[in-house]
């Protein structure tokens, strides 16, 4: 018996580190050995299958490739595959949240089947932590006008209800300057699930499609008020032209990443509001970012109590001028260059653990060590 | 040093004590057996003969690194490994399940209170890893009508679960 529909396909280069290694063992006659395998163990197989296309999913570039909500290359369409087979593999599938918790989907689809698809999925991710990136949002026209009424845009189907608690909630913005649209707050208030984690990435944004308001300015207070859970914010690819002087401070931002980040940067006016940030990252593939003007013209020193570890390019990132103890907690320091790595360590002595040039080092001694080993 | 080792279909096998206490089970019993062959009535000598084989490979091999789960499981597998696994598949399903049933390791891990870490024995590898490593890499890249080829799964679907899966093969479908 077969289904007279089409069923979709999962992802066909997978695993192609392998590939050439792989023999597949033959059919033995009529029998179903797989029966016989305890739910764990089909559990941990159907893990592999489909954590090993996210992987492959994710190193690619996640172009939408047809109407549906998903990719038929994604670890979810795998998971969907596997629940398609036997009544015995739906059932473990179903029954098994993390098969379903890495979902990348697309709003540009049918919304019938989008509603259809957030509705099923979410209710078997259930409370399990899980990571949600949708692509392709978009709120106004070039013009300025509304591409949808919200009762019509198709994030509505993307609500996070209240049972679920996502890891990370990334959003591909397609325009920029949408952050504080409001229909984008709309919507995150209609998230009534612990969102802990946010992304917001411009990075498909296109600025010739994109409306240009008059003032860019744009306010991150807004967007928290709405996901009153959120521990970890990642900017990426974004226009730092943050709206900070009126802002209250943020006391639950425990991580902060800024990933390619552009406009001007008012770093120690955006760190003031993060009293109990752990972690801050800046990565600078493409720097181009700029101290803002309140910041340039009298240039401090960046310092905070609490953060435990730093990533960024080089210590010069961080304005330290040399001699005073700026981040008295720090833990992990990774840094790509050495650039006034040796007086800042001197300082900061209490760094347990260090990243140069992607070495690792147990200690700065271990540094200290092995930079005279090198001179001598 | 040696053991003697008695299958299910009563073939009596002399492994090198070292080799053998890599099947954390046997390993187990040893203590309590003394000189008397171990049963083990729930594998065949075939079996235990490919699962000695991987064990007299691996005897000298560290641990595993500890696995709580949480990473994500992976489908790599060496070479010496892919062709030891490149059996047929009645070989391959009872591989995965002896080697399940020989490692027992939540019994392992209350009774002697040591880290898990200490309790991952090669044997595990097998079970957990090249044989639902070579499943996964035979289900990868195929339709749910491939998949139930290859394995001779009957399509047994209520008709209630068909309109559901129907519906849902829109959700990533090719167009």
């Amino acid at each position: 018996m077969c289904f007279p529909f089409r069923t979709n396909t999962m992802n066909s280069c997978a695993d192609e580190s392998n590939a050439e290694y792989i023999e597949t063992p033959s059919a033995s006659g009529e029998k179903d050995f797989t029966a016989h395998l305890p739910v764990e163990l089909l559990v941990d197989i159907f893990q592999r299958v489909v954590s090993s296309s996210d992987h492959l999913f994710y190193e690619e570039s996640p172009e939408k490739v047809n109407g549906s909500p998903i990719s038929s290359r994604c670890g979810l369409a795998s998971a969907i595959a596997l629940s398609h087979v036997s009544s015995r593999w739906r059932s473990i599938t179903i029954n098994e949240p993390l098969l379903w918790a890495t979902v990348i989907l697309y709003l540009n689809c049918d919304m019938v089947i989008l509603d259809h698809f957030c509705r099923t999925l979410f209710d078997r991710i259930g409370g399990a932590h899980c990571r949600i990136r949708i692509h392709g949002i978009k709120f106004q026209r070039r013009n300025g006008k509304c591409e949808y009424s919200m009762e019509k845009h198709p994030i509505r189907a993307c609500r996070i209800p209240r049972h679920m608690n996502v890891e990370i909630l990334r959003l591909g913005f397609l325009a920029e300057y949408e952050c504080n649209h409001p229909q984008f707050l709309d919507y995150l208030l209609s998230c009534h699930g612990k969102i802990l984690g946010i992304n917001i990435d411009w990075g498909e944004a296109i600025s010739s499609q994109s409306f240009q308001p008059d003032d860019r300015r744009w306010s991150l207070s807004r967007i928290f008020l709405r996901i009153p859970f959120v521990r970890k914010v990642e900017l990426c690819y974004v226009d730092m032209c943050l709206l900070l002087t009126d802002e209250p401070i943020w006391p639950y931002i425990e991580e902060l990443t800024l990933d390619n980040v552009y406009g001007s940067l008012a770093l120690s006016k955006l760190l003031s509001k993060l009293p109990n940030l752990q972690k801050f990252t800046l990565v600078e593939d493409y720097p181009e970012w700029t101290i803002d003007e309140s910041e340039a013209s009298n240039p401090t020193e960046l310092s905070h109590q609490n953060l435990k570890e730093i990533t960024v390019d080089t210590i010069s990132t961080l304005r330290w001028t040399g001699g005073n103890l700026c981040f008295p907690s720090l833990q992990r320091l990774c840094v790509e260059s050495e650039y006034q790595l040796d007086n800042f360590l001197a300082v900061h002595s209490h760094v347990q653990a260090l990243i140069v040039g992607g070495t690792h080092y147990g200690s700065v001694r271990e540094y200290i060590n092995r930079a005279k080993t090198w001179e001598a | 040093m040696s053991i003697t080792i008695v299958t299910s279909d009563n073939e009596q096998f002399c492994v090198e004590k070292l080799v053998a206490q890599r099947i954390a089970l046997i390993e187990d019993m040893v203590e309590n057996a003394g000189d008397r062959p171990i049963p083990l009535p729930n594998v065949t000598a075939s079996v235990l003969r490919k699962i000695l084989e991987y064990c007299e490979h691996h005897k000298n091999d560290p641990l595993p690194p500890y696995d709580d789960g949480s990473r994500s499981r992976t489908t790599h597998i060496s070479e010496w490994d892919q062709k030891f696994i490149t059996v047929d598949q009645e070989m391959l399903f009872e591989i995965i399940l002896a080697a399940n049933y020989l490692e027992m390791k939540p019994l392992l891990y209350v009774r002697l209170n040591v880290p898990r870490v200490q309790c991952l024995t090669a044997c595990n590898a097998v079970a957990g890893d090249i044989g639902c490593k070579t499943v996964a890499n035979m289900i990868k890249g195929k339709s749910p009508e491939e998949i139930r080829k290859l394995f001779n799964i009957v399509n047994n679907f209520t008709p209630e679960e068909e309109a559901q899966i129907r519906k849902e093969a829109e959700w990533a479908e090719d167009r």
